[in-house]
């Protein structure tokens, strides 16, 4: 059906012979008139709160079915992640791009442990379509052979234990979904209190122009509970979360 | 419920077919009789329980456990409120934001126009395999059997609905589609020519699930998902799976469609802490789904992976008739938690099949009815002894058992110029209105009644009664009308004191 059509039903629907130009929503005018004071304060609450807000992110992060690594230093993540690899006999990684895992070293940790380590930025500059297509395609079924995918993330939510992931160059999203095992990194300076505060500032993001093809909450592993009711971990995605939180 | 309203039913017609998919056949007309079967099946009956049981006490205890719950609710009711009465504003807003991000919009009048463009669009790529992450729209749509006349596989990628697509049958309930089936069930289900798993648990079925699906995922070329919500104000589709399936589903295929109903648009991003909180919390008492996914649009270019199409369908089919009744308007704020089933008395002993189209439960007995005929549907409304357990537990504060009552009046007044009421019910009706409208004639009354009845009593009580009052004594006694009434025995009381 044509969208004026569609939309002139709806409009009937309700009683007006028109769609209105605006609507004004009290329940917005908060956010509205002060949503730049507010983003403020989120990130704010990032800082000032990041100490009160690691013990609740921890306790969220292992209710939700996340192993939770707590290390003092970025330092300190290399020997976590090659251990967590060689108990599970990994052989093949895939490291997404961010800074966490740079400054943590972790390409050539994982190297030295005799892995064999790929990134997620392919690089397709110059490629036609067709080509393009068919290199997003392989590494698509690469992702789905390897045994663990490495990431950092962009936000670490305390109330949920929730790990924010946005698509983009180098942060495939198939690294934290295809492999059985995801490994992720987060430091606590990215700690925010809700759920709320991330929507905040995804709202100010995205209207400011500033837009990730999607975003990706996650909160411990893949899990099903439709064979009577019985939860079981991994069912399309990693079978094991691990978070390694640095602070 | 009123056996004698259903008894003297008999009246039937006035179906709105073209809201209903030709092979989804609505069976709402057979409420009493699917009811039966599963009252009298025990082990459906223990499953029930435990089930239901389990998502109504985890749902307590999140709602618990979640700082100003009742705010949350009331949070939840006003942003859908104020949605809902601007769904023509927001709608051109979504539909405005998704075509500038690089996304298509179809609006869809009804689930042929739905179905129409689903399968234009597969046939336009050669879609081999369509990946599904569950949509209850596309049940509407009956979407699967659409695109399987095609000639292309269609596999539902959410281990329940998987299990009942093998099953070939209905949704059980919204969010937990294969409740009534047991372990032993989905063993023969999910077991090639000549596999046994029977003797297998959960954990090494679901196994088996995953590497199956695994391989479906890897050659998917298009995916068709729901939508939890959709944002006005981005034009973002957000999804919420614990298994992951709609993450796959947003991310493996080359083209990704979501099908949406169109009450399903929220104004802003901002709202979405408070929606996802009470969705969530409500459906499975858990904090948050283990995923949450968030859809901008099509995968941009320098993106490692990801859709290059996305294309939203927003679909009314019938929902305008809720919207244009002011009285059941309030039905479009649903969520689609679930919880209002397992809070319900009567869902949880009668299960989601009973109801006899996609949305079962107190919700859906008011939904389905609207969407596909009252006429065929008047049983759903009188399915419920109006507790008001539906509505204590709803995340958004529907007001079920007002709409309940509100089409129960609208089946008697009429609906599309019949009444399904006839001439001894609303007649014994008119003669009971007059008799209780004073004391006198209420004692008349019962003086008459007692006269006629007193030939089929013994000791105060009626076995078998003549019809009509045999609806009654089919499965209960009927009291004789006392000699004297309440005000009698009081008169007494009272000169006995005196004396």
């Amino acid at each position: 059906m044509d969208r004026k059509e569609f939309i002139s039903v709806v409009s009937d629907s309700l009683g007006r012979t028109a769609t209105p130009e605006a609507v004004s929503f009290d329940g917005h005018r908060g956010i509205d008139s002060d949503v730049a004071k507010l983003a403020e304060s989120a990130r704010s609450r990032i800082v000032e709160n990041s100490a009160k807000l690691i013990e609740t992110a921890i306790s969220a992060l292992a209710d939700g079915g996340w192993q939770v690594h707590n290390v003092a230093t970025v330092e300190d993540v290399g020997e976590i992640v090659s251990k967590i690899c060689a108990d599970s006999h990994v052989s093949t990684a895939v490291l997404t791009e961010h800074r966490i895992l740079e400054d943590a070293n972790i390409n050539s940790v994982l190297v030295k442990d005799g892995i064999d380590v790929f990134s997620s930025n392919a690089t397709r500059e110059g490629l036609d379509t067709e080509d393009r297509r068919n290199s997003v395609e392989s590494e698509k079924q690469r992702m789905f052979d390897t045994d663990v995918g490495i990431t950092g993330g962009d936000y670490v939510i305390a109330e949920t234990g929730t790990l924010v992931v946005h698509p983009g160059r180098g942060v495939a999203r198939l690294a934290s979904l295809a492999p059985p095992i995801h490994i992720a990194v987060a430091h606590s300076n990215q700690l925010l209190a809700s759920l709320d505060d991330l929507f905040l500032l995804e709202h100010t993001d995205l209207m400011a122009g500033n837009r990730a093809s999607g975003m990706n909450l996650i909160s411990g592993p893949s899990r099903t509970g439709d064979i009577e009711a019985q939860i079981v971990y991994g069912i399309h995605g990693p079978v094991k979360a691990h978070i390694v939180l640095v602070g | 419920m009123c056996r004698l309203c259903i008894s003297l039913k008999s009246w039937q017609g006035g179906r709105q077919t073209n809201l209903v998919a030709e092979d989804l056949k609505t069976r709402t007309r057979e409420f009493r009789q699917a009811a039966g079967q599963a009252l009298s099946d025990e082990r459906l009956q223990r499953a029930h329980e435990v089930v239901y049981d389990g998502f109504h006490q985890r749902r307590l205890s999140a709602s618990g456990a979640t700082p100003d719950w009742e705010g949350q609710r009331s949070r939840g009711k006003e942003i859908k409120d104020h949605t809902i009465a601007n769904l023509d504003f927001y709608l051109g807003m979504l539909a405005d934001n998704v075509e500038l991000h690089g996304g298509k919009v179809f609006f869809a009048a009804d689930v042929n126009e739905a179905n129409a463009y689903v399968k234009e669009a597969a046939k336009r790529i050669e879609a081999k395999t369509v990946i599904k992450s569950k949509s209850m729209v596309s049940e509407e749509m009956g979407l699967n059997s659409e695109l399987e006349a095609e000639g292309i596989e269609v596999v539902e990628t959410d281990l329940g609905e998987y299990i009942i697509q093998l099953a070939n049958e209905a949704p059980y309930h919204i969010i937990a589609p294969a409740v009534h089936k047991t372990k032993r069930q989905v063993a023969e289900l999910l077991a090639t020519d000549d596999e046994d798993l029977t003797g297998e648990d959960a954990e090494s079925l679901t196994r088996r699930a995953r590497e199956r699906l695994r391989s479906v995922f890897r050659r998917a070329d298009m995916s068709i998902t729901g939508v939890n919500f959709a944002v006005a104000e981005t034009g973002s589709i957000v999804l919420v799976t614990n298994e992951g399936n709609g993450r796959m589903a947003t991310t493996v295929p080359r083209v990704h469609i979501a099908v949406m109903g169109m009450e399903k648009v929220v104004p802003s991003v901002a709202d979405l802490g408070t929606l996802l909180r009470i969705l969530i919390r409500s459906a499975t008492g858990q904090r948050i789904s283990a995923y949450v996914t968030m859809v901008n649009g099509p995968r941009h270019e320098e993106d490692e992976d990801g859709p290059e199409e996305f294309h939203l369908v927003i679909v009314n089919n019938g929902r305008d008739k809720l919207l244009r009744d002011e009285s059941l308007r309030e039905s479009l704020n649903c969520i689609r938690c679930g919880a209002c089933m397992n809070a319900c008395p009567v869902y949880r002993k009668v299960g989601g099949h009973a109801y006899g189209w996609v949305y079962p439960g107190p919700i859906g007995a008011v939904v389905s009815p609207v969407l596909t005929g009252l006429s065929d549907g008047v049983d759903l409304p009188n399915a419920s002894t109006l507790c008001g357990a539906c509505h204590e537990a709803c995340p958004v504060k529907i007001n079920i058992p007002r709409m309940l009552l509100e089409l129960r009046a609208k089946a008697v007044d009429g609906v599309d110029g019949h009444t399904t009421s006839t001439f001894p019910e609303r007649a014994t009706w008119k003669v009971w209105r007059w008799g209780m409208m004073g004391r006198r004639r209420y004692r008349l009354m019962t003086g008459i009644g007692r006269t006629l009845l007193s030939p089929f009593a013994r000791q105060g009580w009626i076995r078998r009664a003549p019809s009509p009052i045999s609806g009654w004594t089919r499965s209960r006694d009927f009291p004789l009308p006392k000699k004297s009434g309440l005000s009698g025995l009081l008169a007494r009381k009272n000169r006995k004191v005196k004396d």
